[in-house]
């Protein structure tokens, strides 16, 4: 299996889109870190505004882990596209590509082959993820170095600097499994499609399409919302409250679960039964 | 019609007495804090805003002179811009009216003298001060500040044996804008489209800084 | 000597939605064969390969390699198999060795490295070990297609129609390659075709289907003989030879000019007497060649 996961993760590493994400990552990261650097000042200072007529603000929020949050922020709408262009070309990829016939020919299982193709996904994610982390924190380092965050929601929170890498730490596992179960809808997509545009487009139409409708369809699909989990994509932020919300995570993470295991299985059953017409 | 001026005499004497209660024992508080030298202080910030979510907060005060304090953090601060501070000594000082207006005994049971000031130039927008004074131990109790443009507010203070008999702690309060945030712009997917109809316009502040350590510059 | 049986399709149907792909199909190759597996296109060779390979499973019937069965037993009998099946694609943008090498470690191949020395050194791609498929011409790509069906040591391979996009030259050279391999390797052939004359110059067994079904089994020069071929002459002037011809006993067999040569359409056994006409009446022959179409195959069967 570890032969097969080596050889896939080689076989995506050696793909240029591969580098799509890292690039569209250090892209992101840059932009908001130099965004920051001019405009920073004058964005927290209006979002401060019914403070700063009471209180005289003094000390650094803008920082290496602000920078970092505001990051994480664009997780749950950049990173599932990044992800779907490896994630759904795991299958379709070897469909369109003709390489199929070559693959599924070897005397290996069918399963065996796709829990190698859906770890070394998932792998990819999890390194996408780690990367867009700590290239932020390490730039904001850099940029601006350390200091308090300030968490800016329905209220506003300032974490104190030595209070807030344990979240990072866990908002970051928090992230690899909502962003699993974008994986392994991405793989699922991927199973059904012959080209991977498909299964790229289908994960953000799925994902924005239910987002739309959660926020504007309240009234229609209200009792559902919390059981869909595009709902809970943001919830890494969670960790950034005062005191945790530990319901409120327990269900979140419970959603991700039920889903990724519910793609997956979907995705094995369908796939060990394909007619492989490619 | 010199009743009448016996009349107005006496009432301007009245005036003048009251007046002339509330002087000396302003200008008695005046003298002591004026005698302050510089100093340093360690501060502990609490801060109890109802949309404001922050821990504790230390930091360590400078006093250079009534117009020259500084307050150094290594985390990100909130400092009260009204009440917190020695200001009150220059609305004693720019007073252009200080009236006396009886007294109260506070929970110990003891007396407590209270002045309504006016202050003359208009020193950090205050128009009105009410000042409750522990006249025994020469020490300003207790404040409630109306400003010009910027809402009341009040501060206690409590004291220890502290150098130059400075407080050991100081309570606030004051009124101040809710906080209202387009949900997109603060990334809180839950709020979106929810409009919270209990928040209010305004809420109400409180901050309690406790001094402690104080030492001579 | 009776050979024994390598791979048995026994009443094989698939059906598609609404479509029935192959229909009771039946028919067995040996241990040894250089099997053709003939068809026009869209007559179910394709599907019956895929099902040979487990790509497809079978709506119903049994298919056996060296008796057992490829559904139940999918990794031990594939185990068996090589095939290069349609097109031949590998991953373009890595080099013709690390295709090899990637294929050959999830067959589980020992001694690797030099397995794909072999195969490379065997189909002549040595020197372009190194090169990206995505620059290989398509004569290239079929000779690597070919070398992967090796790498595991099969005992059968299965070619889907393997000339297909080489030139002449190219052709020769891929017949002459698939006899090498089951002559000195001992390895069963199948090869899919819908060209005759490919099947007749390297096959010995055949089974030719249409829409489905089977419609002829068994030893290719056996079957090939008594039946009409399309031969062209090309003469010192084809245009007398054609009325000499049509003047003759010979005039059934005269079809036309096709392409500046003279075609006939004639039982293999009447060539030579033919070529003693033609002679005889001074016509300078410079060139006989057989042009069999499985249309015109299928046309002779059925008259």
């Amino acid at each position: 299996m570890i032969k097969l996961i080596q050889i896939e993760l080689y076989k995506i590493f050696r793909k240029p889109r591969t580098y799509i994400g890292f690039g569209a990552i250090a892209f992101i990261v840059t932009v908001v870190n130099l965004g920051f650097l001019f405009e920073g000042e004058q964005l927290l200072g209006f979002l401060l505004d019914s403070l700063k007529d009471k209180f005289l603000l003094s000390g650094n929020l803008i920082n290496a882990y602000t920078m970092t949050f505001v990051i994480l922020n664009s997780l749950w709408i950049h990173l599932p596209i990044l992800i779907s262009i490896t994630a759904g070309d795991m299958i379709s990829g070897e469909a369109n590509n003709g390489t199929f016939r070559l693959l599924l020919t070897r005397p290996i299982s069918r399963s065996k082959l796709l829990t190698a193709k859906f770890f070394s996904a998932w792998i990819y994610t999890v390194l996408l993820l780690l990367f867009m982390i700590s290239l932020s924190l390490i730039m904001g380092y850099l940029m601006f170095g350390v200091g308090d965050l300030i968490v800016i929601k329905s209220t506003i929170s300032i974490l104190s600097s030595d209070d807030t890498l344990w979240r990072f730490g866990y908002a970051t596992l928090y992230g690899i499994l909502s962003m699993t179960t974008v994986t392994s809808l991405s793989f699922l997509l991927s199973s059904l499609s012959e080209n991977s545009i498909g299964p790229i487009v289908g994960t953000f139409a799925i994902i924005v399409g239910l987002t739309i409708v959660s926020t504007l369809g309240y009234a229609l699909i209200g009792p559902a919302i919390p059981y869909l989990f595009t709902t809970y994509l943001p919830s890494w932020d969670l960790f950034f409250t005062m005191e945790l919300d530990t319901a409120k995570l327990t269900h979140a993470i419970y959603v991700n679960l039920a889903y990724t295991i519910a793609f997956i299985t979907f995705t094995f059953y369908y796939f060990k039964n394909k007619d492989i017409l490619s | 019609m010199k009743t009448l001026r016996i009349l107005i005499l006496l009432s301007i004497f009245t005036l003048t007495a009251k007046a002339q209660d509330a002087e000396p024992i302003l200008n008695k508080l005046v003298t002591k804090l004026e005698k302050v030298k510089p100093y340093t202080v360690d501060l502990t910030i609490n801060i109890d805003v109802e949309f404001l979510k922050i821990k504790e907060r230390k930091a360590k005060l400078v006093y250079n002179g009534p117009d020259d304090i500084d307050i150094n953090s290594d985390d990100f601060m909130l400092m009260p811009k009204n009440g917190a501070q020695m200001e009150y000594l220059g609305i004693i000082k720019n007073r252009s009216a200080a009236i006396y207006e009886g007294t109260e005994q506070d929970s110990k049971g003891n007396t407590l003298t209270k002045i309504k000031i006016i202050p003359g130039k208009n020193k950090d927008g205050v128009i009105l001060a009410n000042m409750v004074i522990d006249e025994k131990k020469n020490r300003l109790v207790k404040m409630k500040a109306f400003t010009e443009s910027n809402g009341s507010f009040i501060s206690e203070f409590e004291y220890g044996n502290n150098l130059y008999d400075m407080p050991s702690k100081v309570l606030l309060e004051f009124d101040m804008k809710n906080f209202q945030i387009p949900a997109h712009l603060s990334g809180d997917i839950d709020a979106v489209g929810k409009k919270d109809a209990t928040k209010k316009e305004t809420t109400t502040g409180k901050v309690v800084i406790t001094y402690t350590g104080y030492k001579k510059k | 000597m009776k050979k024994e049986v390598f791979l048995e399709f026994d009443h094989v149907s698939k059906q598609y939605k609404d479509f029935l792909a192959v229909n009771d199909l039946s028919f067995k190759v040996y241990e040894g064969d250089i099997f053709g597996f003939l068809g026009p296109n869209g007559a179910g060779k394709s599907t019956s390969i895929r099902m040979t390979l487990s790509l497809i499973k079978p709506t119903s019937g049994n298919i056996t390699l060296l008796g057992k069965s490829i559904v139940n037993e999918r990794e031990e009998t594939l185990a068996q198999v090589g095939a290069l099946i349609e097109k031949p694609d590998f991953y373009p943008y890595l080099t013709a060795q690390k295709n090899l090498e990637i294929l050959g470690k999830i067959s589980g191949v020992d001694n690797l490295a030099t397995k794909v020395d072999e195969v490379l050194e065997l189909v002549g791609l040595s020197e372009r070990r190194e090169s990206k498929v995505k620059t290989f011409s398509q004569g290239m790509k079929q000779r690597l297609g070919i070398a992967q069906t090796l790498l595991h040591d099969p005992k059968l391979i299965i070619l889907d129609e393997p000339a297909n996009g080489l030139d002449p030259q190219g052709q020769v050279d891929m017949r002459e390659l698939i006899v090498r391999i089951n002559k000195e390797r001992g390895i069963t052939v199948i090869i899919s075709s819908h060209i005759l004359n490919e099947v007749e110059q390297i096959c010995n067994r055949m089974v030719i289907i249409n829409r489905g079904k089977s419609m002829v089994e068994g030893n290719v020069s056996e079957l090939l003989t008594g039946s009409r071929m399309k031969v062209s002459y090309v003469t010192n002037d084809n245009k007398q030879t054609l009325e000499l011809l049509a003047n003759s006993d010979f005039k059934q067999f005269v079809t036309g000019i096709e392409k500046e040569k003279l075609t006939l359409l004639i039982e293999h056994e009447n060539i030579p007497e033919l070529n003693n006409f033609l002679s005889n009446e001074g016509v300078k022959v410079y060139s006989i060649e057989p042009i069999r179409s499985l249309e015109e195959y299928f046309i002779s069967m059925t008259k």
